[in-house]
């Protein structure tokens, strides 16, 4: 067999949409269900939770390590080979979603006092995000940071596809031509 | 522990899937006997129908979303947040739909398993979307 065959092509997993969608449909129910349960104690420790100045950084980890899991499952379910470049990839775009959220809170955190100061429009004084904000806030990050990834790998991965397999072709051509 | 229920958004839930899943599976069972046609609600959304229902389903969240008091900024990114995941569930409908046009054949399954579980997603978002309008609305109220 000729030697550039067996060069290592770029091994991207196949996802489906509907692989993250059930994950995060069922996260998105149980975090309805956590503020039906406990519609004060729910509220109040996550603005409590958000207080810790790792708060970000614990839940990148945290939906990192889930995206990972779900993708080690997917790739289980289908047979497929998971290489390094799908795992890394999920993982830079979940942080992304996060960092994105961090800084839509920070602004929301921000802002909050200065329409106090300058509008006084809110009847209600703030210090800083209300806890409402920070549940819906907490709710979309959550979401978004499992569907989000997934969504993106899921309208690129045809295009790494693509893109791989026509560097392989190449590289067969140019061989058979150099014979 | 006192648990709270809310009502509008199960009520709104209920009426929601109800007129977009229900209604036209049940029509479909009342011509049951006449036509002798399968009334399994698989083979009647086959072609990815829920996925388009979701669809509506986002908009629905998102008219009830800019009616919020909430701030602007928080609207726009529950908005397009639902609305991404209305366009994906729809997308399932679409990818069917060209393939069928180009004559192309696409595995009934995958297309109900696929706008099923992505309908899934929109319901639950949305649903949590309108529980959390409810607490606040209840919260600001107080």
């Amino acid at each position: 067999m000729n030697g550039t065959m067996k060069s290592p092509r770029l091994n991207a997993v196949k996802v489906r949409l509907s692989d993250s969608a059930v994950l995060a449909g069922a996260v998105s129910l149980l975090y309805a269900l956590a503020l039906m349960v406990c519609p004060r104690a729910f509220p109040a420790l996550l603005e409590r939770i958000f207080a810790w100045e790792h708060f970000f950084t614990a839940f990148a980890v945290l939906l990192v390590v889930i995206n990972e899991v779900l993708l080690v499952l997917i790739s289980r379910r289908r047979g497929q080979r998971l290489g390094l470049i799908t795992p890394v990839y999920i993982a830079f775009l979940t942080i992304a979603v996060v960092l994105d959220f961090r800084l839509l809170v920070s602004a929301a955190d921000a802002q909050a006092p200065l329409s106090h100061l300058f509008l006084r429009a809110a009847s209600r004084v703030r210090d800083g995000i209300s806890s409402e904000e920070l549940l819906v806030y907490t709710h979309l990050a959550t979401v978004s940071g499992i569907f989000l990834p997934y969504l993106l790998v899921r309208v690129t991965q045809n295009y790494v596809s693509d893109a791989s397999s026509a560097g392989q072709d190449a590289k067969v051509r140019s061989a058979v031509t150099g014979q | 522990m006192r648990v709270w229920f809310p009502i509008e958004s199960l009520w709104w839930l209920g009426l929601y899937a109800a007129f977009g899943v229900l209604v036209p599976w049940m029509l479909r069972w009342t011509r049951k006997g006449r036509s002798g046609l399968d009334t399994s609600p698989r083979k009647l959304y086959r072609r990815g129908e829920l996925g388009l229902f979701g669809l509506l389903l986002a908009i629905s969240a998102v008219l009830d979303l800019r009616k919020s008091g909430l701030p602007n900024q928080l609207i726009l990114t529950n908005s397009v947040i639902l609305i991404s995941c209305g366009l994906m569930a729809a997308s399932a409908w679409l990818e069917d739909y060209s393939r069928a046009s180009q004559g192309l054949a696409n595995p009934d399954r995958r297309t109900w398993v696929d706008s099923g579980k992505l309908l899934f997603l929109v319901l639950s978002v949305a649903f949590t979307t309108e529980v959390l309008l409810e607490h606040t609305a209840e919260v600001w109220q107080r």
